[in-house]
């Protein structure tokens, strides 16, 4: 090595003295070397003679230049020669301006000062390469970065064999301007994922592409579908994974080589970056699910379908219903004022009535609360579903992103088990009180129960017929069945939505219950139950509780607790009798509501329709048309 | 409370006061000095104050890159390089290092502190922060990069089980060399490279590992540069050789 260094020593000594000679003789200055080519370059060449500055350049990208094109500094040939001016390094940027502004966010010239002869070596005698741009990319980076670590296999193992679509270093790195992302920065953390996200997404998205190399598509549409995908869209990317956070290295592979991250084997270290203490089979789950594919998995395809075929029945019976009695309803107002009947609004006799307590205070604070909870979890939660909404993105900003809104989801949750649980223990008083159980049985199918009983059945064909007008319609006693559809229907609702809730926000701790894969499944049941949830009570709830014409717009008892007599006796003339008959009534009458409670009740039920008719107008938005 | 209590207790305090001024370590009663943003460091060169920006990476990486103007005095040359440090003890010294952040411990800040400048800080995010806040630099004898490969941490064994003749090479301080090093690594640190570079043997693969492996890459270009034909560096550095013994990526 040092032998060979004494060598070049004696090279350029010579070199340095042949030069000395000329300069002595040449004119000063280097006027000719700065006009035409061949003119600058015979003055240059008759000391840098070597054949990478004379045909090695003229071939080159830059052979029509000279070399005072480039080596602007050397204006005096003789200081040059003798070496009292030392040639400053070439300024690229002075031509390539652009290159030269973009470099200067370059991680290779923010981290390790790079200046472009580092990478272009070989600036004398560089040209387009044969092999294709691509090509060029992946060889020139491999020179630091290793072949065998990050272009022998994957996306460059693929440019390298002639792939043309495959992605070269530069695709997704960027060239002249590959970000720097400083690991220690939670925003520039986010920034790579986001960036590298959208990267991967500009060739998995295209459908072309695709189709010429045999991928499918599927998978970038179901990693937006997945909960990564949908709150990294939403413009939250700092807590979720992104395709490089999984998908680690450069070397992609076949979930089925060894050698690739994705296979089953190597996911842990994926997914340990983020997710701590979970069980070995946490790794099933899928990231790129697609529930309607049995092929992907049949549990997940069946609880779709079951999802779906239970949201369909629910509102095709019930929007029916709706639908039916608000048509029998309206064409009996119109029929009655045609006829010339005056609408009884605040009917005189009424007035001089006492009203009757129909819910105590505790219900009403459990309905409010329940109304808060609700419309919290629809708030934060639905941005999150229909995250591509043009809506979704300022609902979730107005709580202060995506983190904090599934903070106010969470908390909204425990309020909403709270009261599920309260609920709970309230039936079961009203089933076993003071530990009786004698009589359970009565209790549970009799008249103040809210659990279904044989007249229910009676009561849902009997309104069928009145909406049709081939009966008279039914005689409702303490709670209707659409009531009771709406009590019950929160079992199953909170046990769907609430252990698929849980099971999303703790699933390393289910992982020791579940596989992983049951994660997809319970994301499944918690969409659509959400959906069938919040649309349920914006719609059916809403319309059978204050839309339905003789209510519109709004029934204030839930807050008030006060029920009319007259309305008492209208609409359930069967609690009526029975209060009659068993002497209670007097005892249920009461004062109307006061002035502060008729405002709350007016104020907040109106304001809590309202919304709930704009989240409804705002989630059919997203589902149509998103 | 009787006058031979009162004795008891007073000298008790004065002792306690001569344990606490001579016994507690070194420098435990100065604190760090402020961390500053490179856009307030403008601020006050604008302002004419007088600002000196102090260089405590080796001479070799503040000669290859550094803020226009800035002495080099790294944090280990603090004994042999303190009277670099301005006359002016109002200057407003503000230190920087590379990627990573400067320690407070660094030698020549507590120098400074010693000396009683009153206006000390230290570059939040270092020269790195500075270039990418778009500020200009400067090199004095820049060394050229030499494209040459790493070794992952992962492949480390098998590239030393193929080149058997490997010498490693752990370019940070013999504090940090003490606390932890890969077996058989020899301590060379960086900021005397370029004087025991020469000690080195020429005929062997060498391997130079650094803290984080963001300073690696041109103590191999120097090498290279002066001969050493085969020169690789451990990717990630030491920080990645940890990581990936404790199962974490290769």
């Amino acid at each position: 090595m040092r032998s060979r260094s004494h060598g070049s020593g004696l090279g350029l000594c010579f070199a340095l003295i042949v030069c000395l000679v000329i300069g002595w003789v040449w004119p000063s200055g280097i006027v000719g070397a700065a006009g035409d080519p061949s003119g600058g370059g015979r003055n240059c060449q008759s000391c840098h003679a070597d054949a990478l500055f004379k045909a090695g350049f003229q071939a080159s990208a830059h052979g029509n230049n000279t070399c005072a094109s480039c080596h602007r500094d050397i204006t005096d040939l003789r200081r040059h020669m003798t070496g009292e001016s030392k040639p400053r390094p070439v300024n690229c940027g002075s031509c390539h301006r652009d290159i030269a502004s973009r470099f200067r966010k370059d991680v290779h010239y923010i981290k390790q000062n790079f200046q472009c002869q580092d990478c272009h070596q070989d600036i004398h005698s560089i040209r387009k390469s044969q092999n294709g741009f691509k090509v060029a990319a992946v060889e020139n980076c491999s020179q630091c970065h290793s072949r065998e670590d990050y272009t022998l296999l994957g996306h460059s193992g693929a440019v390298l064999k002639g792939n043309a679509d495959a992605a070269a270093c530069t695709d997704c790195h960027g060239l002249h301007n590959t970000p720097y992302y400083d690991p220690s920065l939670e925003r520039d953390k986010a920034a790579a994922r986001e960036n590298y996200t959208r990267r991967c997404r500009s060739c998995h998205a295209d459908a072309k592409m695709a189709k010429r190399n045999r991928f499918s598509t599927k998978t970038v549409a179901s990693y937006d579908d997945s909960y990564h995908g949908k709150v990294l869209n939403i413009g939250y990317p700092q807590r979720v994974a992104g395709c490089a956070d999984c998908h680690l290295g450069h070397n992609i592979l076949p979930k089925k080589d060894l050698r690739s991250g994705m296979h089953r084997d190597n996911m842990k270290a994926a997914c340990k970056a983020c997710h701590k203490g979970f069980h070995d089979r946490f790794v099933s789950f899928d990231p790129h699910p697609e529930p309607l594919d049995p092929r992907r998995s049949l549990v997940h395809y069946w609880t779709e379908v079951f999802m779906i075929a239970l949201l369909g029945g629910t509102f095709a019976f019930f929007w029916l219903h709706t639908i039916l009695w608000w048509r029998r309803t309206y064409s009996d107002k119109c029929r009655e004022g045609k006829a010339g009947f005056i609408e009884k609004t605040t009917f005189p006799e009424c007035r001089e009535e006492k009203q009757i307590q129909r819910f105590p205070v505790r219900d009403r604070i459990m309905h409010v609360l329940l109304i808060l909870s609700f419309f919290t979890l629809v708030m934060t939660g639905f941005p999150i579903k229909y995250y591509d909404s043009p809506w979704a993105k300022i609902l979730i900003n107005i709580w202060g992103g995506a983190y904090r809104a599934g903070l106010f989801h969470r908390i909204a949750a425990l309020v909403l088990c709270g009261l599920f649980l309260y609920t709970l223990w309230l039936s079961l008083q009203f089933l076993f009180p003071k530990r009786q159980f004698r009589g359970s049985l009565q209790r549970l199918f009799g008249p103040d129960s809210l659990f279904p009983n044989f007249k229910d059945l009676k009561d849902i064909i009997g309104m069928f017929k009145w909406f049709f007008g081939k009966g008279e319609m039914p005689k409702f006693d303490r709670w209707t069945y659409w009531e009771k559809f709406d009590f019950l229907a929160v079992f199953w609702g909170m046990t769907a939505i609430g252990g698929s809730g849980f099971m999303l926000w703790f699933p390393e701790k289910f992982s020791y219950l579940f596989p992983g894969w049951m994660i997809n499944v319970a994301a499944v049941v918690h969409s659509e139950e959400a959906f069938l949830a919040a649309i349920f009570i914006f719609t059916v709830h809403f319309f059978n509780n204050h839309f339905v014409p003789n209510k519109f717009p709004l029934e204030t008892n839930v807050f008030t607790g006060r029920y009319r007599l007259e309305a008492l006796r209208h609409e359930r003339p069967l609690e009526y009798e029975r209060l009659m008959a068993e002497g209670r009534l007097d005892d249920m009458k009461r004062e109307g509501p006061g002035f502060w409670t008729q405002l709350f009740a007016g104020a907040f039920g109106l304001a809590s329709l309202m919304l709930g008719l704009l989240l409804t107008g705002l989630i059919f938005w997203a589902a149509l048309f998103y | 409370m009787t006058r031979y209590e009162m004795l008891i207790i007073k000298h008790f305090f004065i002792v306690a006061i001569f344990l606490v001024m001579f016994i507690s370590p070194a420098g435990a009663d100065q604190k760090p000095p402020p961390r500053i943003e490179p856009r307030a460091v403008v601020r006050m060169m604008d302002n004419r104050e007088n600002v000196v920006f102090i260089n405590v990476l080796s001479p070799l990486e503040c000669m290859d890159i550094r803020i226009p103007g800035s002495l080099c005095i790294a944090c280990e040359e603090a004994g042999e390089k303190a009277s670099m440090l301005p006359q002016d003890r109002n200057a407003k010294l503000v230190f920087y290092g590379g990627n990573t952040p400067v320690e407070a411990g660094c030698e020549i800040i507590r120098e400074a502190q010693r000396q009683g400048f009153a206006n000390l800080y230290i570059l939040k995010g270092g020269l790195t922060a500075w270039k990418r806040a778009g500020y200009d630099v400067e090199s004095l004898t820049r060394i050229p990069r030499v494209p040459g490969s790493a070794v992952k941490p992962g492949n480390l064994k098998p590239w030393l089980n193929t080149e058997s003749a490997a010498l490693m090479i752990d370019l940070r301080s013999p504090a940090a060399y003490q606390s932890n090093h890969i077996t058989g690594a020899v301590n060379m640190p960086l900021v005397s490279l370029h004087r025991t570079y020469q000690d080195l043997p020429w005929n062997r693969p060498l391997l130079v590992i650094d803290a984080d492996g963001s300073r690696s890459f041109l103590a191999a270009s120097y090498l290279r540069r002066k001969g050493f034909e085969n020169v690789r560096r451990l990717e990630g550095g030491m920080t990645a050789w940890q990581t990936w013994n404790k199962g974490g990526a290769p």
